[in-house]
């Protein structure tokens, strides 16, 4: 109980930090991925007029994967910044320093959850209306997070010893982007490679949330995909929370 | 643990990995055989010791002496490398500068920050922010970011919070020094406060005179080392000699100026300033120099209103007629506060031939208010032509004065007091 508010009050925090000195304050957490959207939108079906992907607007079959990657990237680079950006709290106060990856984690999923509404509006601007399978969204999102944390619990207790770490995140950031068939439909890559590209649990994701948004399939219905993805994440969710257990009383030593 | 016990520590240590170049550090964790690359370093080294509650202890000793370590690792923010901390009640603390304020919130935004941190909600920290705000008296930057404090009105800040939060145990490490004298003695009332309420307060500060007016125990650290657990009184004696070097050495009689060989080196038995600053034509050379306290031996800390003296000695590599020898006290913010040259005093200092070595001596009560101050020698001539400056030591050495008495001021005029009655 004490930690969820304290969890809560410094998640309020890192929010009003990142934007704080700016006009428009936490609105730019929201304008930023608009623009990034209304790019896409306006190059590929002003410019482009890309045909739609299954029978679906290309930029709603693109938000679709997109948002997920928004989520995960901003995560991500967030969650490993998290210990190094709160050094000063690291050194001088006494209190429960795992719990910031998950602050990280948790004001990128406030985020998130605002694009998801987002998405709906825009599905439903196109005239798609609610489905059963979006409430499957949910599942998605709590997968995700896990992968997340786990990864974030690595990454930030890496970097704190080794800076490079940093820099390291940033590229696989940006290769993970075009590795994922976010902008790319996977049937374009001969089925006997799909094994290859879908060892990336990011693909579970991103075609989980196509699959609730656009094609209706429940994640039971591809139980293999389910099972690797849940193998990998706990994996790498139990090797954080060690890493991250090991490294943590060495914190204030080197920060 | 003891239930009067406040804090417990047991063979604490604390081991630093060096590493001569950033890479070694990465290549000792990637190295498949478990070869190091570092050498330890003992930031402290098997130390034990016991506080009561309602104790108030002081910790001494030099920069660098493992003292902030100490108070870290009782605090938990380090994690100790071997033994054993057993603490008995909430801790608050103000490490260094700043109880962990978010320097780009504002100082209102960090009173909650803090307070949740430690584990109020913020309905409780609302009850407390008034009686913060009130203690701080920061007035109206309490609204700007706390980037923008002065390094005082942070220190004020972290000092009303982390004693808003009613701790049973509060860890002070040098925060108070940056606060302006009326700031420090409303602080002084608080401690005071607290021992009443049978509070444990450990406090490190390099203000001596602190140590003895406060404490009630003071424990000294050296080299990462517990050396005395004892009175304040004669723990500051025992640092002292850490100062100064003589910690363990026999104390010979023959330290005593009057007994002393003509060859002896004063100043290598005390800290020389390696900041000092030298300048002159060296017509006249100061080849050796110290304060001696009123047992004659070389000591940077003096006794309030004890004797002590000022020795220096020069050498001349001319022939030079009616020299003038001087001294200046400079308190820490480099005000003169003292300080008295032989043409004040009317002493004809005489005439002397390249070769010539003198020793001057100038000795008096150490009468000024218990603190730190820095000692300059000089050695001029004043001529037709103005001053000529044959050799200057600006701030040679630094040196406390050390009592209990708290004055106004800078001096002490042992004023007699007489209270009369005059009507019924």
């Amino acid at each position: 109980m004490k930690n969820r508010t304290l969890l809560l009050s410094l998640t309020k925090n890192d929010l009003k930090q990142k934007y704080q000195g700016n006009f428009l304050g936490v609105a730019w957490a929201l304008i930023q991925p608009t623009a990034t959207i209304i790019i896409f939108w306006f190059v590929f079906q002003v410019g482009f007029k890309s045909k739609p992907v299954d029978d679906f607007p290309f930029i709603l079959w693109l938000v679709a994967g997109m948002f997920p990657w928004f989520y995960f990237s901003e995560g991500l680079s967030n969650g490993t910044n998290s210990i190094i950006a709160n050094s000063f709290l690291v050194k001088k106060v006494v209190f429960r320093v795992s719990l910031l990856p998950i602050v990280s984690l948790l004001s990128a999923l406030g985020i998130h959850i605002f694009f998801i509404f987002f998405m709906f509006a825009m599905f439903m601007y196109y005239g798609y209306m609610p489905e059963i399978y979006w409430l499957q969204l949910i599942y998605y999102v709590f997968a995700l997070s896990i992968f997340l944390l786990g990864l974030s619990w690595i990454t930030s207790s890496v970097v704190v010893f080794f800076k490079d770490m940093g820099q390291l995140v940033a590229i696989i950031i940006q290769f993970g982007f075009w590795l994922t068939p976010i902008f790319w439909n996977i049937t374009i890559i001969p089925a006997k490679y799909h094994w290859i590209i879908e060892l990336n649990p990011m693909v579970y994701i991103i075609e989980g949330y196509r699959n609730s948004m656009i094609y209706h399939k429940w994640f039971w219905e591809d139980i293999n995909m389910t099972i690797y993805f849940w193998i990998a994440t706990i994996t790498i969710f139990v090797i954080g929370g060690l890493t991250f257990k090991k490294l943590r009383p060495h914190f204030a030593d080197v920060l | 643990m003891d239930n009067n016990l406040a804090i417990k520590v047991q063979n604490l240590s604390k081991i630093y990995h060096l590493y001569d170049k950033p890479q070694d550090r990465l290549k000792e964790a990637l190295n498949p055989f478990n070869k190091s690359y570092h050498h330890d370093f003992y930031a402290m080294d098997t130390v034990s010791f016991e506080i009561k509650k309602g104790e108030t202890v002081g910790i001494i000793g030099k920069n660098g002496a493992g003292k902030s370590t100490l108070l870290k690792m009782i605090t938990g923010v380090l994690t100790p490398s071997a033994g054993t901390i057993e603490t008995n009640g909430k801790i608050a603390s103000l490490l260094e500068l700043g109880a962990g304020f978010n320097p780009d919130m504002t100082g209102l935004e960090n009173i909650y920050l803090n307070g949740t941190l430690m584990g109020f909600t913020r309905k409780e920290m609302e009850t407390k922010v008034d009686a913060i705000l009130d203690f701080a008296d920061i007035g109206e930057f309490i609204y700007q970011p706390v980037k923008m404090y002065s390094s005082g009105m942070f220190a004020r800040l972290a000092f009303s919070v982390s004693i808003a939060v009613e701790p049973e145990i509060l860890i002070v490490d040098e925060a108070l020094s940056v606060g302006d004298m009326a700031f420090q003695m409303k602080c002084f009332k608080k401690f005071e406060d607290l021992q009443k309420q049978n509070k444990t307060i450990l406090f490190v500060t390099h203000a001596l005179d602190t140590i003895i007016r406060y404490c009630g125990r003071s424990i000294v650290i050296n080299n990462g080392q517990l050396i005395a657990d004892t009175t304040p009184k004669e723990g500051v004696d025992i640092f002292k000699k850490v100062m100064t070097g003589n910690l363990n050495k026999e104390e010979k009689k023959d330290h005593l100026l009057d007994k002393k060989n003509e060859k002896e080196i004063l100043k290598n038995k005390i800290h020389i300033n390696p900041e000092a600053l030298e300048y002159g034509n060296n017509k006249v050379k100061i080849i050796d120099f110290c304060i001696l306290d009123y047992d004659n031996k070389p000591n940077s800390v003096l006794d309030f209103n004890m004797k002590f003296s000022i020795y220096m000695k020069v050498r001349f590599f001319e022939t030079i007629n009616n020299p003038l020898f001087a001294f200046t006290f400079k308190d820490i913010k480099g005000l003169e506060i003292t300080g008295t040259n032989t043409m004040i005093e009317h002493i004809l200092t005489g005439s002397y031939l390249e070769g010539d070595e003198v020793s001057i001596t100038f000795t008096q009560n150490a009468n000024i208010q218990p603190g730190s101050y820095s000692l300059s020698l000089g050695c001029v001539n004043i001529g037709e032509n103005g001053i000529e400056v044959y050799s200057r030591l600006y701030d040679i050495i630094l040196f406390d004065v050390v009592g209990s008495k708290q004055l106004v001021g800078f001096y002490d005029l042992f004023s007699e007091i007489a209270i009369k009655k005059d009507k019924k």
